[in-house]
C-alpha cells in the first residue's frame, strides 16, 4: 500500500511544492529552502516524509545530500491509477447492467 | 524509462448492455455508479455530474469544482475529455476518452487515460534535466482520493 503513504504525502501544499522543485533533477535541502517561504528545517522535515513515502531518495556527494524524485514510487502510484479506472469502471458495469435489465 | 511511465492507461470491459444505454448510463448517469466515497474532492456525500460541456462535483454545502471539459460527446459512441480533478482548468490536464463498441449482445468500453507524454513534452521544452510527468498527476490524484 505504498501509494497511500505517497497521497498522504503529497496532501500538504507545502511537501508538494518541495517534490515539484524535485522535478528539475537532484537538490540539495539548502536550495530547495531559497526558493520557497519555508526554513530549512521544514524542509528536511519534508523531505523525509517524502521519502518514507517512497518518492523521493537521497544521496551523499561529497558534502552535500542531494535528494531526488524516486522512479520506483512513482511506478507504484501509476499502479494505483490503474485500479482506480478499474475500480470505477467495475462500478459502471453494474450500473449499465441493471439499467439494461431493468428496460426489458 | 519515461515511454514506460507516461504511455496511456489504457482499460477495457464487457459490458451486457447496448452501447446506446451503455453510453446514457455513463456520462448522464456517472453520479449513479461514481465512487465518491473513495474518489472525490468532497467525500462521499457529493455529487458529481456531466453539466453541459463540463464534469462538476458538487458538496452538499454546494461549493463546487471542475473534474474536466467535454472535448467530443458523439451518443453510443464516444466521449473524450480533459480530466484534471483536484487541479484548476487549464492546468495541464490530462485526456480521457471512452468508446463504446457493439460487441454481440452488450458493449465493448474502452477507456484511455492519456496526456502524460504531452506533459512531459512541455516540460522538456523547457527544462531538460527531468521529464517525468508523474509528480503532477500524483498531486492531481492526491487531491482526488480520501
Amino acid at each position: 500500500m505504498a501509494y497511500a503513504q505517497a497521497l498522504q504525502a503529497l496532501g500538504d501544499p507545502t511537501r508538494r511544492s518541495v517534490l515539484e522543485h524535485l522535478r528539475d533533477g537532484p537538490r540539495a535541502v539548502g536550495e530547495i529552502a531559497a526558493q520557497l517561504p519555508v526554513s530549512r528545517p521544514a524542509v528536511s522535515q519534508h523531505l523525509r516524509v517524502l521519502k518514507e513515502a517512497g518518492l523521493v531518495t537521497e544521496r551523499q556527494d561529497g558534502t552535500r545530500r542531494l535528494y531526488r524524485v524516486d522512479p520506483d514510487g512513482l511506478a507504484g502510484l501509476r499502479e494505483y491509477l490503474d485500479g482506480f479506472w478499474e475500480e470505477a469502471l467495475a462500478s459502471f458495469k453494474a450500473a449499465a447492467e441493471a439499467e439494461e435489465r431493468r428496460k426489458k | 524509462m519515461t515511454t514506460m511511465t507516461t504511455e496511456a492507461i489504457k482499460k477495457q470491459i464487457r459490458v451486457d448492455a447496448n452501447p446506446e444505454t451503455a453510453f446514457d448510463v455513463f456520462t448522464s448517469r456517472i453520479g449513479d455508479w461514481w465512487p465518491l466515497e473513495h474518489y472525490s474532492v468532497f467525500g462521499r456525500e457529493a455529487t458529481v455530474a456531466f453539466e453541459g460541456d463540463r464534469i462538476v462535483e458538487r458538496s452538499p454545502s454546494g461549493e463546487e469544482t471542475v473534474w474536466g471539459e467535454v472535448l467530443d460527446f458523439e451518443v453510443a459512441g464516444r466521449v473524450r475529455f480533459t480530466w484534471h480533478p483536484g487541479r484548476e482548468a487549464g492546468d495541464e490536464p490530462t485526456e480521457v476518452e471512452v468508446t463504446f463498441a457493439s460487441d454481440g449482445n452488450g458493449t465493448l468500453v474502452t477507456l484511455v487515460h492519456g496526456g502524460w507524454d504531452r506533459l512531459s513534452e512541455e516540460r522538456r521544452a523547457g527544462r531538460v534535466d527531468y521529464d517525468n510527468g508523474w509528480p503532477l498527476v500524483l498531486e492531481r490524484y492526491a487531491a482526488l482520493s480520501k
